[in-house]
């Protein structure tokens, strides 16, 4: 019992590795039975070498690579290679995925999985830049199956779902069968047999409504058979495997034919029917006796061993089980070979050669051990990956992680160094422009404390002058006055000789010239007028006064004076018109002045023009009198508006706000 | 004239009054009756003693001699003041008569002039000290008739002008680069000194004085 289900087991195993090189990539559904003195074979061979290298040569080396593959595999790929490197060559997009999706066909029969799998990956990134959409879902499909070759179905059966929902998207539902029937195969080889079921149910279901594919169908029922026999329902999978043959021999495929024969010869050995089993078994051997299908001809060759072990037929069984040894050492198919080690070395034990059933043993332990220790390697591996996966997956999540946390963390420093900068961008203006202020505000201060200097220093000047003057005139100014009364006196009381009375004379002109004297150097110190009856009367006197020595024609006029100003102000102003007027004296040459005071609101103007040699305003050196006239206006807070030119007079405009 | 002249003298000046009183006393029929050194004291004496003529000073320690000098016209019309002062500005002068006063005198004038002033005051005449500039004393002033072109100063010309060209206070500040209260300033002496109320009229009276 136990014997049964470890070879039943064994088939299955042995169904599994045989199918694998039968999964038909997605360009080949054609069968093509050629050989290279095909007809179109030479046809084929001749145009391509009288074509030009360029994408129809690519096109005329897939097809016949195509041919090539039921011959010669290597052949096949090579030309493949051939329209691979040529389409790389001339950039042909379409070639580079067609090369693609035959090379990964031959990659998978040779085993070359890894190979396959990089390869329909870049497939599927041609395909995806390529405008024609089928072509990507014919990518994702082969890229499936090499994962399913992998043995990584989770992936395998991802891909040709994609595949699945692009074909039927894109309007190519003949497609979405045979993808089915490959996920079936998948899951089968997942070893989830009653997963598989379905989708091969649902394909084959598919393809009968469709347009008839022999191969798909063929493959679907073989699935189906597969997939029962795996679950141990013999009698249901036996009706699609006899249909599945029907199909092969109407198609004459040796291929399909030698596998259903024989698969058929175990499912009736499976079902009890020793006979017809050994029937099927005995047409199976003849078909694959020459065949290249090594796998297949072991099966066979085990399920004759079986089945004449099951009949007694010891020599029979010995014969075949010898066979099998054969082939398995030729092709090292060591899994086979254990149970057929076995097998034999039990014959031989029958028939008391024990000797040579010790060495049968001892291979059988041999490879026993080592498949065995294979599959705890396998499954330490397995084990292992997956540790490492999930590990890796674990470091990954963590680098991952680390990575967020590295980015904010960068994030946060760079935004931390972008505020920082700002902050000290906004603080660095902030200082210069506390700093500018700061200076400004010291240059304001300073020039308003020399402006109050200045105007204290003028207005203690003012005092001084005004006291000085005062001084003068009244103390000064009145003794001598009442000496000239008491001289004038004495002049008729007494009696002088001639020359003393002219000296006596002479020396009462004297006096009054001193006393003149004084008066002038007083009022210019400092007009009593101005003290006392303000600007307006200080000016027109001193008009006069100008008018009265100099000879010229003095205009006076005032508007609206007649508040009284702030004495220092008026003192300003009494002698800024002093000071011009002066000048016009001393160097103008005119003849007409006008002196105008104006008041308007809180604005009070001088005007003093004068139509004399004028100046040029370029050149002017500032003199003495214009710069001290320049110091009053500044220390009044006022404005200066000096018109000139040569020959035309000048025009001077003192204006100062109240 | 056969009366004699009382004389009130007032001087801070204790020198100055008895050199004029001296200088009096030698002119016939004057007599000093009273002399103060302030205005308050001058008041004073006069409630008390008749006079007919009265010296006054501008420079007292209490009180100016204009102001003295108003005071004791409005309360002793009959007397009459006679200012002598060291000052001959025309603000003086043109105040002190104000005042009331009937003639001025410098106080370097000599007993001729001091008696000459003093006659013609007891005449009821008034009297100039020939020292004072009586040309300046002439105002400018225009008669009734036609309204006489007013000097103006050269930017207010300039202002007219532009005023005239139709431009704004604005315009004209920028064009004479001069501030815009200056420039208001300005039209403001026109609008006085051509006699207008506004500046259309301004223009108008400019005009016909072949101004513009």
């Amino acid at each position: 019992m136990v014997n049964r289900t470890l070879k039943i087991k064994e088939l299955t195993l042995m169904r599994i590795r045989f199918l694998l090189p039968v999964l038909f990539m997605i360009h080949s559904f054609a069968m093509a039975q050629v050989v290279l003195s095909d007809p179109a074979g030479k046809s084929l061979r001749k145009q391509i070498r009288e074509s030009k290298p360029d994408s129809n040569r690519v096109k005329l080396c897939l097809q016949y690579g195509f041919l090539w593959e039921n011959q010669s595999l290597d052949s096949a790929g090579a030309w493949y290679l051939r329209a691979g490197s040529l389409s790389d060559k001339i950039n042909y997009p379409l070639g580079q995925i067609k090369f693609r999706s035959n090379y990964t066909y031959i990659l998978n029969l040779k085993g070359d999985f890894a190979e396959s799998v990089k390869r329909n990956q870049e497939c599927l990134e041609l395909a995806r830049k390529y405008p024609q959409l089928q072509y990507i879902n014919k990518s994702l499909t082969n890229l499936g199956i090499s994962y399913i070759y992998l043995g990584k179905y989770e992936e395998s059966i991802r891909y040709l779902q994609q595949a699945a929902d692009g074909f039927q998207k894109n309007g190519q539902a003949e497609m979405v069968p045979g993808i089915y029937s490959k996920m079936g195969k998948a899951m089968a080889a997942a070893g989830l047999p009653e997963k598989a079921l379905p989708y091969n149910l649902k394909a084959l279901e598919m393809q009968r409504t469709q347009a008839q594919d022999t191969i798909q169908l063929i493959e679907s029922l073989t699935g189906i058979f597969t997939n029962y026999t795996a679950l141990e329902k013999y009698r249901e999978a036996l009706p699609y495997l006899q249909e599945a043959r029907v199909l092969a021999e109407a198609i004459h495929s040796t291929m399909y034919m030698e596998e259903s024969i024989s698969f058929l010869g175990s499912a009736y050995r499976n079902l009890g029917q020793f006979d017809s089993s050994m029937k099927y078994h005995k047409r199976a051997y003849a078909l694959v006796r020459n065949s290249e299908n090594v796998m297949l001809k072991m099966t066979v060759l085990k399920g004759l061993t079986m089945l004449y072990h099951q009949a007694k037929d010891d020599k029979n069984e010995e014969r075949y089980t010898r066979e099998a040894i054969q082939l398995g050492e030729d092709e090292n198919l060591r899994e086979g070979l254990m149970g057929c080690y076995q097998q034999l070395g039990l014959l031989l034990a029958k028939k008391k050669d024990y000797q040579s059933a010790y060495n049968l043993m001892l291979k059988y332990q041999a490879i026993y051990d080592s498949v065995q220790s294979q599959s705890i390697k396998k499954q330490i591996v397995a084990l292992d990956s997956r540790y490492r996966n999930a590990e890796k997956e674990k470091q990954i999540l963590s680098l991952e992680n680390e990575r967020q946390k590295q980015k904010t963390y960068i994030f946060g420093l760079g935004a931390g160094l972008v505020a920082l900068a700002l902050i000290g961008f906004l603080g660095y203006r902030n200082m210069l422009n506390r700093k500018k202020i700061a200076e400004k505000e010291i240059v304001q201060l300073r020039q308003e404390r020399q402006l109050i200097a200045t105007n204290s220093i003028l207005k203690g000047q003012d005092e001084e002058r005004s006291r000085l003057a005062r001084d003068l005139h009244d103390g000064l100014g009145g003794m001598l006055s009442g000496l000239k009364f008491s001289l004038n006196n004495m002049k008729g009381n007494v009696i002088l000789d001639e020359e003393n009375a002219s000296v006596f004379e002479k020396s009462i002109g004297q006096l009054d010239d001193v006393i003149a004297e004084m008066r002038r150097v007083a009022h210019s110190m400092m007009p009593e007028a101005l003290v006392r009856f303000g600007l307006k009367e200080a000016t027109e006197d001193l008009c006069d006064q100008v008018a009265k020595t100099s000879g010229m024609q003095v205009h006076f006029q005032v508007i609206g004076m007649d508040e009284e100003l702030e004495k220092s102000l008026s003192a300003a102003l009494y002698r800024i018109g002093q000071e011009l007027l002066n000048n016009i004296v001393k160097h103008a040459g005119a003849t007409e002045v006008q002196v105008q005071l104006v008041r308007d609101e809180n604005q009070v103007s001088l005007t003093i023009e004068d139509n004399g040699k004028g100046f040029d305003l370029q050149k002017l050196k500032p003199g003495v009198g214009l710069t001290s006239i320049q110091n009053r206006v500044e220390a009044l807070g006022g404005r200066l508006d000096i018109q000139s030119g040569p020959e035309s007079g000048t025009s001077i405009l003192v204006e100062i706000t109240v | 004239m056969e009366q004699t002249m009382k004389i009130l003298l007032v001087d801070d000046h204790p020198l100055v009054l008895e050199g004029l009183k001296g200088l009096l006393a030698t002119i016939p029929r004057m007599k000093v009756v009273a002399m103060a050194g302030k205005g308050t004291d001058a008041l004073e004496l006069l409630k008390e003693t008749k006079v007919d003529l009265a010296f006054l000073d501008i420079n007292l320690p209490d009180m100016n001699g204009m102001d003295l000098c108003k005071k004791i016209t409005s309360k002793y019309p009959s007397v009459k003041c006679i200012a002598i002062s060291t000052f001959g500005e025309r603000s003086y002068v043109s105040r002190m008569i104000q005042n009331g006063a009937t003639a001025y005198l410098l106080k370097s004038a000599t007993k001729d002039e001091i008696e000459a002033a003093i006659h013609k005051v007891a005449a009821g005449e008034f009297y100039l000290s020939p020292d004072l500039n009586h040309q300046t004393l002439a105002k400018d002033n225009p008669g009734n008739g036609e309204k006489l072109v007013p000097i103006i100063t050269r930017r207010e010309k300039e202002v007219l002008l532009l005023i005239a060209n139709g431009l704004t206070n604005p315009d004209i500040a920028e064009k004479l680069f001069i501030s815009v209260t200056t420039v208001n300033s300005h039209r403001k002496s026109l609008l006085e000194k051509f006699e207008v109320n506004n500046t259309a009229l301004l223009i108008q009276q400019a005009g016909r004085m072949e101004l513009l």
